[in-house]
């Protein structure tokens, strides 16, 4: 059976399913990058990341590119897995043991396209009119993850079933939910209107704050079975993966209110108060303070969980997979794909993935990977569309992966 | 050949998790510019805050006034009672040879002298300060004692303190002691209670009861003492004080209601003025003020006032009468005499002031006891209460301004705390203007750079000025507040020194209408609101 090896973020790790049949127990460690968004194209994310100076031109692509409502997400995954294979209790059932350490790294958004223009634009092309900001939501978190499972590989005959529980580390968190925003700007300038319903979380992010602020737990949950359909056999896989949460720790801030601020600038009672009106602060605490002002306390949120489907089919010279995932507590759309798995001589292996959905529209990735002796090493480009055509398109990823197996 | 691929995959895997690694942890942060359309400062200003002086007074009936009030001379108790240094020497040898057993008196002695405070004859003092410096060689070769008093001066308290010095001086030793004078009251009327200016002194030398038996020879120096009464300023002195007259001045007094006006005229509509002399002297005086001028130092230019009740016309002050309070309550009741200024009595007092002094100067004649010795010696004075000129003066500010220039220099700090990113590139700052006041106001701001000189400034061209409010000809009240709008264009440059400068100089150029020239009053309810719009580029980072 051909298996796949992209978006590894959305299935069950492979080397836990199938044992590679090379060893007894295998070793790995992976990483994963993945960027992609239905209006900001990657240059221009490139370029943010880089810390250069955004032109006009890189903002105008974006512009473009936007609609009534916009996507962005960005994930990071890293880590290092141990499997034991073939473990039998009772002479009956077989399974294979894991344990996983995992560093991940979610930023998810959507946002209408006044929300870009302001932010990058400024409010002065907005004189006289109000800009729309919402619904306009954010998500940033990052945690570590510590987690034991085991995957029985026979039930009921050649179904397989795994459980896997982590313990969550949280590091770091932003959310904001703007259900309902406009940003008015006078004319002339004389006063700045915010109406604004929204709810914001975050980690301290002050020195001393920066590792731990947080804990958690998540389970994951796999299960595949064969199939055989007009004498091509397959396997139909379903799997939720992070189903969790994370408390966030008692110096976490919280803020949620329904509201509208009027801005008429700093106020003086004479010339002489004019050292304390400091243009270069117009977006500095002093407002922050004045106008959002933050509460500390501990609350819970749900991490990033991904639901997902796979129906693989051996087609002969080729696999030929479906499948969709979508991943709760974030801001992409479903993503569905057809994905061809094919086998070359030598222990090289490809996979051609097409799709739709996800953070992006249309999307394109491909995989590669060599079996050499004990070990395999995995590559996988995602969103080709954003790689080559980065002005116009916004994606961008890669993963790795190399394993070994012990006799 | 395999050994090959798994390096090259190896170098790959490296070079994607250094990216993935630089990607994550680059701490640059990216750039960009936006537009920033927003109220950078607003205010609603009474007059109180435009001018920000400590001299505005509310009237009740709202009008506005500026009042002043200051001493242009205080004269205390050293100018009429002066103690001068003293010295007293005791210098004795022995006429004849002899034997003095320990414990034995060498020498005594005992003297009045008279005090030399020229024509003052006091009777009766009370010291606040001042030293007896008692400087004394021995040069016999066994130790000797010495005791000497100040018989009366006196420390009144539980026990009373006799002023003395009782010391050992060791054989061929010199010693100098000082004795601080604070608090001791002054008898002078000497042994028979009916002099002046006495003080009685007595010195006593005796061989040191744990000295060997001297043999004196004739001629050996016995007594070698040198007294002085040094820095010595009574706190309450009596007595007849003399007939002395000292004069005062030319000279000048800071007169700080104007130092903010740069250029322009003033006419103010009126105005007052009181002077006040107070004696709180317990002697009469005659006062002769030949000066009272208005000096403006930026224009040079002095006026002299002419008022024959006040200058040049001698003005006899009465004595003051003691309360016999203890301090720190007044010891006395003084003697006050007021004098009102203003266009009815002296023709040139509104020139005076329109003439925006800088400075006040004056030129006066003190005479004490013109009368001479009337009290029969009861002349007295403390310390801290004297003859003094106060001034007050007091100008409702109903007024015509004609170019009437303010320059103040404001502390500012645009770029705000800790900020070294200038994140404004360019811009305009635009003044929104309601003026609620009678006259119109162009600016004007000049930066100062760290040594506080003027290094640039931001021009807003004379035709750009807040209009003046449009005032009720039948009531002289401003009816109508006007608005106004003012464009300051900052370039790059401009931008850059605006957040560099802590300190700028703010001109304001105030008019009042055309002629013919109204006096317009201002009124404490009278507002210019302003606000201070930013249209920027701002580079966000």
């Amino acid at each position: 059976m051909m298996f796949t090896f992209l978006h590894v973020q959305a299935q069950w790790d492979q080397a836990i399913i199938q044992n590679p049949g090379t060893g007894k127990i295998l070793a790995g460690i992976y990483g994963s990058a993945d960027y992609s968004s239905s209006a900001v194209t990657s240059a221009f994310v490139t370029n943010f990341l880089q810390g250069s100076y955004i032109n006009d031109n890189l903002k105008q692509q974006v512009v473009s590119n936007l609609q009534t409502a916009n996507r962005l997400g960005y994930s990071l995954n890293y880590g290092a897995i141990g499997v034991l294979y073939n473990d039998t209790i009772h002479k009956k059932h077989a399974f294979n043991f894991f344990v996983a350490l995992r560093h991940k790294d979610y930023v998810s958004a959507n946002f209408p396209p006044d929300v870009f223009n302001l932010a990058f634009y400024g409010n002065a092309p907005y004189a006289g009119q109000s800009a729309k900001l919402s619904p306009f939501n954010l998500s940033n978190i990052s945690y570590q993850q510590l987690e034991i499972g085991s995957l029985c590989t026979n039930v009921g005959g050649k179904a397989k079933l795994g459980i896997g529980l982590s313990f969550l580390s949280g590091q770091q968190l932003q959310n904001i939910n703007m259900s309902n925003g406009y940003l008015y700007t006078d004319p002339y300038g004389q006063y700045i209107q915010l109406n604004s319903a929204t709810k914001y979380n975050s980690t301290d992010s002050t020195p001393g704050h920066t590792y731990f602020n947080g804990y958690g737990a998540s389970i994951d949950i796999y299960f595949s079975m064969p199939y055989k359909i007009a004498s091509k056999s397959g396997n139909l896989s379903a799997g939720v993966t992070d189903l969790g949460f994370i408390k966030w720790n008692s110096n976490s801030l919280t803020y949620n209110k329904d509201t509208t601020y009027i801005y008429n600038g700093f106020t003086i009672n004479g010339l002489n108060d004019l050292q304390n009106a400091a243009i270069n602060n117009l977006s500095k605490d002093s407002l922050q303070n004045k106008y959002f002002p933050l509460q500390r306390k501990s609350f819970y949120t749900g991490i990033p969980t991904t639901v997902s489907i796979n129906a693989n089919t051996d087609l002969g010279k080729m696999n030929l997979e479906l499948g969709a995932w979508y991943i709760f507590n974030t801001y992409s759309l479903p993503y569905y794909y057809v994905q061809g798995d094919k086998g070359f001589s030598h222990g090289w292996f490809t996979d051609l993935q097409l799709g739709y959905g996800g953070y992006a529209t249309y999307n394109a990735s491909i995989g590669v990977m060599k079996q050499i002796k004990n070990t395999e090493i995995k590559l996988g480009i995602y969103h080709l569309q954003g790689i080559i055509a980065s002005n116009t398109l916004g994606g961008a990823g890669a993963s790795i992966a190399i394993l070994h197996s012990f006799k | 050949m395999r050994i090959h691929r798994s390096k090259i995959v190896t170098v790959i895997f490296g070079l994607i998790v250094s990216g993935c690694i630089f990607i994550s942890c680059h701490k640059q942060s990216p750039s960009w510019d936006v537009g920033i359309l927003a109220p950078v400062v607003n205010a609603s200003m009474s007059i109180n805050n435009i001018i920000s002086s400590p001299y505005i007074k509310n009237n009740p009936d709202s009008t506005v006034s500026l009042v002043f009030t200051d001493s242009l001379y205080n004269l205390n108790i050293d100018t009429i009672v002066t103690i001068p240094d003293t010295v007293l020497d005791y210098f004795e040898t022995s006429p004849f040879g002899t034997a003095v057993s320990p414990g034995q008196e060498m020498f005594y002695s005992k003297q009045t002298t008279l005090y030399p405070i020229g024509s003052v004859e006091l009777t009766k003092g009370t010291l606040q300060s001042g030293f007896l410096i008692f400087k004394v060689y021995n040069p016999l070769p066994q130790p000797i004692d010495y005791y000497y008093k100040v018989l009366n001066v006196i420390r009144y308290g539980t026990h009373n303190d006799t002023l003395q010095v009782d010391t050992l001086i060791k054989a061929g030793d010199s010693l100098t002691i000082q004795k601080s004078l604070n608090g001791y009251s002054v008898d002078f009327t000497g042994p028979m209670h009916n002099g002046y200016n006495d003080i009685t002194t007595s010195i006593q030398v005796v061989l040191d009861p744990s000295a060997m038996p001297l043999n004196v020879t004739s001629g050996d120096t016995l007594v070698f003492a040198h007294v002085s009464f040094s820095n010595v300023i009574p706190y309450y002195a009596k007595g007849y004080f003399g007939t002395t007259t000292k004069a005062f001045g030319p000279q000048n007094e800071a007169f700080p209601i104007f130092n903010k006006i740069t250029a322009g005229t003033l006419n103010l509509q009126n105005v007052s003025v009181n002077l006040t002399l107070v004696n709180g002297f317990g002697v009469d005086a005659t006062l002769n003020l030949s000066q009272l001028s208005s000096y403006n130092s930026r224009t040079n230019t002095t006026v002299n006032l002419t008022d024959a009740g006040v200058i040049n016309s001698p003005i006899h002050v009465n004595r003051a009468t003691p309360t016999n309070n203890a301090p720190p309550a007044s010891p006395v009741n003084p003697s006050v005499l007021s004098f009102a200024i203003n266009p009815t009595t002296s023709p040139n007092i509104l020139q005076w002031l329109d003439n925006m002094p800088t400075a006040v100067g004056y030129a006066l004649n003190v005479t004490t006891d013109p009368l001479g010795n009337v009290s029969g010696s009861n002349d007295f004075a403390y310390y801290g209460y004297g003859i003094s000129a106060n001034i007050n003066v007091n100008i409702p500010l109903s007024l015509i301004a004609n170019n009437l220039t303010l320059a103040d220099t404001l502390a500012v700090n645009f770029a705000g705390s800790g900020s070294t990113n200038q994140h404004v590139k360019s811009g305009t700052l635009t003044i929104y203007a309601t003026n609620g006041f009678p006259f119109s106001a162009g600016l004007q701001l000049y930066l100062l750079n760290k040594n506080n000189a003027i290094y640039d400034s931001l021009f807003i061209p004379a035709s750009q000025t807040i209009t003046a409010g449009v005032v009720n000809a039948v009531t002289g009240i401003v009816a109508s507040p006007q608005s106004s709008v003012l464009n300051i264009s900052l370039d790059a440059a401009h931008t850059q020194e605006l957040f560099n400068t802590k300190n700028i100089i703010l001109h304001a150029r105030f008019n009042m209408g055309s002629l013919p020239a109204t006096y317009r009053k201002i009124y404490d309810y009278y507002q210019l609101n302003l606000k201070l719009v930013g249209n920027f580029d701002y580079q966000v980072n």
